[in-house]
C-alpha cells in the first residue's frame, strides 16, 4: 500500500510538471525562467529635439534669494500645443 | 474500492500540483513582463503592415516618447527647483527635519508634509520618464486612430504627473507664505 501511494505521489507530481512545460510550449508563452533585466540603457532612446523657444534657465537658490518668487516663477507646462500639434500631423500625414 | 480511493488520491495530487504550477506562472508576472508581451504583440502585428505604414509608427512612437522625454525634463528641473526652495527655507527657519523611517509619517507637521509631497511628485516624475509606451495595433487601417489612442494615453499621464507637480508646489508656497 505504502508502496503505491508514493508511486502515485511520483507520477502525480511528474504528470504535473509535462502538463505545466507542454502547455508553455504549445502556446509559447514565456517559461518564467529568470532572463536579463531590462537596462535602461537598452530602451530607446529619444532623439534631443532642439525647442523653438529656449526658457530662462532657473538659477539655483541662494541664501539671498527671495523664496516666493522663485516659487511662483515656476510652472509646470501642460504641452498641449504639442499634443494638439501632433494629433493633428498623425491626420494630416 | 482500494482501487477507488487510488484513483480519487491520484486526481487529488493532480490538482494541486496543476493549481501550483498555474500560481507559479502569474505569480512571476512582472510589469517588464507586461511590457515584453505588447512589445511582442506589437512586433507580430505590424510585420502584416505596409512599410509605409511601418514608419508611420516608427516615427510617432519616436516622437511620443521625445515628447515624455521633453515633458518629463522639464517637470525634473521644477521638482528640483522646489527641492532647492524647500531645502533653503528650512534653513532659514532653523527647522530640524526628523529623519524619516519610511514606515511612520507626520504629515500633521507641515515641513514633513511638504517634503513628503515633494518626494512623492519627485519620484513620479521619475516613473514618468522611465515610462516606454508601445503603440497598441488593432489593424493596418486604424493606424491613425492607434497612434492618436496612445498620444491621448501620454497626455493623460502628463496631466496627472503635472497635478502632482503643481500640488507640491502649492503645498510648499503654503508653508513658506504661513505667518
Amino acid at each position: 500500500m505504502k508502496k503505491t501511494v508514493f508511486l502515485v505521489i511520483i507520477l502525480s507530481i511528474i504528470m504535473g510538471f509535462a502538463i505545466f512545460f507542454i502547455d508553455k510550449l504549445i502556446n509559447k508563452k514565456d517559461l518564467g525562467l529568470i532572463k536579463p533585466s531590462i537596462s535602461f540603457s537598452n530602451l530607446a532612446k529619444p532623439t534631443s529635439t532642439p525647442s523653438p523657444t529656449p526658457k530662462p534657465p532657473l538659477l539655483p537658490i541662494t541664501e539671498s534669494s527671495n523664496l516666493e518668487y522663485e516659487l511662483n516663477r515656476l510652472s509646470p507646462p501642460d504641452y498641449q500645443t504639442e499634443f494638439n500639434k501632433l494629433k493633428s500631423d498623425v491626420n494630416g500625414d | 474500492m482500494e482501487s477507488v480511493r487510488l484513483y480519487l488520491l491520484t486526481s487529488l495530487l493532480l490538482l494541486i500540483i496543476l493549481s501550483l504550477g498555474s500560481n507559479l506562472t502569474y505569480a512571476r508576472t512582472t510589469p517588464e513582463d507586461i511590457l515584453n508581451v505588447q512589445r511582442e504583440t506589437y512586433n507580430s502585428r505590424v510585420s502584416s503592415y505596409s512599410p509605409e505604414s511601418k514608419q508611420k509608427l516608427e516615427t510617432y512612437s519616436q516622437k511620443i516618447a521625445d515628447l515624455n522625454s521633453e515633458a518629463t525634463s522639464e517637470y525634473e528641473d521644477e521638482m528640483v527647483h522646489q527641492g532647492q526652495i524647500l531645502d533653503e527655507y528650512l534653513r532659514r527657519q532653523g527647522i530640524l527635519e526628523r529623519q524619516a523611517d519610511g514606515i511612520t509619517r507626520n504629515l500633521s507637521d507641515p515641513a514633513e508634509n511638504a517634503r513628503y509631497w515633494l518626494t512623492y511628485a519627485h519620484e513620479a516624475v521619475a516613473y514618468q520618464a522611465a515610462k516606454v509606451y508601445v503603440i497598441n495595433l488593432t489593424g493596418q487601417t486604424n493606424v491613425n486612430r492607434d497612434i492618436t489612442s496612445q498620444i491621448n494615453i501620454l497626455q493623460s499621464d502628463l496631466s496627472i504627473l503635472r497635478g502632482k507637480v503643481i500640488k507640491s508646489q502649492n503645498i510648499i508656497k503654503t508653508l513658506i507664505t504661513k505667518k
